[in-house]
């Protein structure tokens, strides 16, 4: 991580060079025995020392730091700065929770702060529109895919409007996922489509289409039919490989769901085929999401019970192993699977990171399990009450990165 | 650690308020200013630190010499350090912040730079103004545009006097 832009190489150069005299900033504030130091520490502080200063703030904390002055603003906006605080402190994904299922507001929750913020996002309609996040990105798209794609950072509320794919506009289902390197910012956004052929239930056509920011072009790169067996809403980019969800339509396909891999770098499906590479999940789930945990890909589900399988008994997440096997990570201890008070065997999940967001459709109640800690723990309560009974809540899990644009 | 060979090397610190202090090269040497000096064979009698003062040379000295004891265990030496830093108010953090930017400690610059950020981090606008003598240059206007791009960093500020 040592970049020409690090505090150490930076800071010595100037350290060295460093011949400014000053008094000291205590002494002058005894002597005169006043509240406000007469001679402003502001004057004798070194741009690069308040800049580390600064850099070690929140990132609530910097943006009043740029309502301080003009100097301070200045320096709190420079890219150098949003780079290095974003290296000097490792800040945790935070949770978007909608407040209202038909307009696009909410809290955003910072866990390390245990705090709810009043983000706006910009564009976004509804609640229902397909959402992914990435390295501080959050892409959502309407169900006009073709003039409804939009990446933003909601921190920064930075935001790009992008022209979709060719073809058609709308889609039966769609799974949108987006991947941010991390060192370039480049990004790649996908979007698996699902179309019924013509009025047959067990035949669909899937493609996925991809994005490329920096050549700004979609590409299609696959097309195959399907027989029994559909594409969903939920997809994920993780470690190069595209995963996405299928879930059978009877006819002879077999229950459940299944995972497909897609390759991005050699563009190729795992197994040749779409159907022959497919990759069983841990059980019978409800609410099967993927999501990618320091680029591994994680699954978490509702496990059925055995003879109702749509009826949940606990909630698990796995990971997945060489590419082929899950493992189970852990189970939602029963004390907060009841927690959820009124658990109506729905719930979203979302994640990225070292941390799990879980949350009831039915109540604002939000879970979240450290990966790294192994540790589950509530949020601190959700500034929002619900209103109504049958009232939704949802909501996505993104990066607080100041560095990033869109 | 390695047998010491006779005595070990005693620096002496003078202060921009005319202060010594002695103080081992071993420990010294953690402030790159003072290693360059020992290198280039001026560290002969006094070394004068014309930017820092007796009281947070004091306070700078105690960190040299406690950090130096504990062996090479980075957790321990961030609990020292944090320790080290609990109790100290705003000002003298101030102080300390520019003695080891002028003295290049780097280590402890960016603990005080740290603990400054910690000490700010829930103060409002008002407070960091008056306690780095700030004057603001924004026109009412200006100032409300800024604060209204990310409003909703304002919840939660502790409230003080004047913000």
């Amino acid at each position: 991580m040592e970049g020409e832009n690090s505090w150490t190489s930076h800071s010595n150069e100037t350290s060295v060079n460093n011949t400014f005299k000053f008094d000291s900033f205590s002494e002058l504030h005894e002597d005169t025995n006043q509240e406000a130091a007469p001679i402003s520490l502001d004057l004798i502080l070194p741009d690069d020392l308040l800049e580390r200063i600064l850099s070690h703030l929140p990132i609530a904390s910097i943006f009043r730091a740029g309502c301080v002055c003009k100097r301070w603003h200045e320096i709190v906006t420079t890219k150098r700065f949003l780079t290095n605080t974003s290296k000097v402190q490792s800040r945790k994904p935070w949770y978007f929770m909608f407040t209202s299922s038909d307009e696009p507001i909410g809290y955003s929750y910072d866990p390390v702060f245990r705090k709810w913020y009043p983000i706006e996002l910009p564009f976004i309609e509804n609640s229902n529109w397909s959402i992914a996040s990435s390295g501080g990105l959050v892409c959502f798209t309407g169900r006009d895919i073709g003039s409804e794609l939009y990446i933003c950072n909601p921190i920064t509320k930075q935001v790009k409007w992008i022209n979709g794919p060719a073809g058609p506009k709308f889609s039966d289902y769609s799974a949108l996922a987006v991947s941010v390197d991390r060192g370039s910012h480049r990004y790649q956004i996908s979007i698996v489509k699902s179309m019924e052929v013509s009025g047959s239930f067990f035949e669909w056509d899937v493609s996925i289409h991809l994005y490329d920011s920096v050549e700004m072009t979609w590409t299609a790169a696959l097309t195959e039919g399907l027989t029994g067996w559909r594409g969903g809403g939920e997809s994920v980019i993780c470690g190069g490989v595209l995963y996405f969800l299928v879930y059978s339509t009877g006819g002879g396909g077999g229950p459940g769901h299944r995972l497909v891999m897609y390759d991005l770098k050699s563009g190729s499906v795992n197994g040749g085929s779409l159907m022959g590479g497919f990759v069983g999940v841990p059980c019978a789930l409800t609410c099967g999401r993927l999501m990618n945990l320091k680029e591994k890909l994680v699954m978490v589900g509702g496990i059925g019970k055995n003879d109702r399988t749509d009826i949940i008994k606990g909630i698990g997440i796995w990971v997945l192993d060489g590419g082929r096997e899950w493992r189970e990570i852990t189970r939602m201890p029963h004390r907060f699977f009841q927690g959820f008070g009124e658990f109506d065997d729905v719930f979203a999940s979302s994640g990225t990171d070292e941390l799990v967001y879980i949350q009831s459709y039915g109540g604002p109640a939000l879970l979240v399990f450290d990966f790294g800690l192994k540790q589950w723990k509530w949020s601190q309560k959700c500034p929002v009450a619900k209103r109504f009974p049958l009232q939704l809540f949802t909501g996505f899990c993104f990066e607080p990165r100041l560095e990033i644009a869109p | 650690m390695a047998a010491e060979t006779g005595t070990p090397t005693t620096l002496t610190l003078k202060s921009n308020d005319d202060e010594l202090f002695s103080v081992a090269e071993s420990a010294a040497i953690l402030s790159v200013t003072i290693r360059n000096m020992v290198e280039d064979g001026c560290a002969g009698g006094v070394i004068p630190l014309d930017n820092v003062d007796g009281k947070t040379l004091a306070s700078v000295i105690t960190y040299m010499n406690g950090i130096s004891a504990i062996p090479a265990d980075e957790e321990k030496k961030k609990s020292y350090r944090d320790k080290f830093l609990s109790d100290k108010d705003f000002e003298t953090l101030a102080d300390m912040v520019l003695a080891a930017n002028y003295l290049n400690m780097s280590c402890l610059m960016d603990a005080v730079s740290a603990k400054i950020a910690q000490v700010m981090e829930k103060k409002s606008v008002g407070w960091v103004r008056r306690k780095f003598g700030i004057e603001n240059d924004y026109t009412p206007e200006e100032e409300a545009a800024v604060k209204e791009e990310h409003k909703w960093t304002f919840e939660g500020v502790e409230t003080d006097d004047d913000n």
